[in-house]
């Protein structure tokens, strides 16, 4: 898969884009794809039980804290590719209003 | 050199406490990584055996066994910042292979300290972790290539 134009700041694929083997095999391949599209060395990656939560950092999360007037709301907007994998671009952190 | 897909010895361990700066943890023997789901099972009317069973929660914890005392006590029991610990890939090291876990939101959960004649000091630091979202894993990792 190329490397999108604008570089997103977070990817969600689905546990299954893994493929099989073992989580170590899983691990080397989102790194090794997800790394590149983030433009980053190395991926942080999160089970999030139905898919994976893909980011440069360990501290992004998927939507704003539960003490911001945005809890709830998505931090990213959110584009699938095409096969299931989608990108996200972070919303601005000043209130949508 | 290829990953081995084999793991020995933790190294870079360190707990960050927030808005504070990294704090090493030496002398570290065992670590335990525990996603840890939480399983709601269902049965009813006749049934003998459950008829559904599924993981409602997770509570990811780390448990940390160290000879590093002073850096264990330092954690009082609710301190919250990052808990990072490298598995060294077995022929690697640190290189290809190791995996890093990163506990974000870490908060230090019991931190007992033991000593036995002619043992050494063993500390158990023990750490569970928050989502600032309520979804977001707080347990994250991450590979060397």
């Amino acid at each position: 898969m190329a490397t999108p134009v604008i570089v997103p700041d977070a990817v969600r694929p689905p546990l299954t884009y893994a493929g099989d083997g073992g989580a170590l095999a899983k691990l080397v391949k989102l790194n090794d794809e997800f790394s590149n599209v983030l433009q980053v060395s190395q991926v942080f990656v999160r089970n999030q039980g139905t898919e994976y939560f893909i980011s440069h950092g360990p501290d992004q999360t998927l939507y704003f804290p539960s003490d911001s007037p945005r809890s709830g709301e998505s931090r990213y907007v959110w584009e699938d590719r095409g096969d299931g994998v989608f990108y996200g671009t972070l919303k601005p952190e000043e209130p949508s209003n | 050199m290829a990953a081995s897909k084999r793991f020995m010895n933790w190294t870079n361990v360190s707990f960050t406490p927030l808005n504070g700066s990294a704090a090493p943890i030496t002398g570290v023997t065992s670590i335990q990584i525990d996603t840890g789901g939480n399983l709601l099972k269902f049965s009813g009317d006749g049934d003998r055996y459950n008829t559904t069973v599924v993981n409602d929660f997770n509570e990811p914890t780390v448990t940390v066994h160290t000879a590093d005392l002073v850096a264990v006590s330092s954690f009082p029991v609710g301190t919250v910042g990052t808990f990072v610990a490298t598995h060294n890939d077995a022929r690697n090291g640190g290189g290809t292979g190791a995996v890093t876990y990163t506990l974000s939101n870490a908060v230090v959960a019991s931190n007992p300290l033991q000593g036995s004649h002619r043992q050494f000091g063993q500390g158990v630091l023990t750490l569970t972790a928050y989502s600032p979202d309520g979804v977001t894993n707080p347990l994250s990792f991450s590979i060397a290539t």
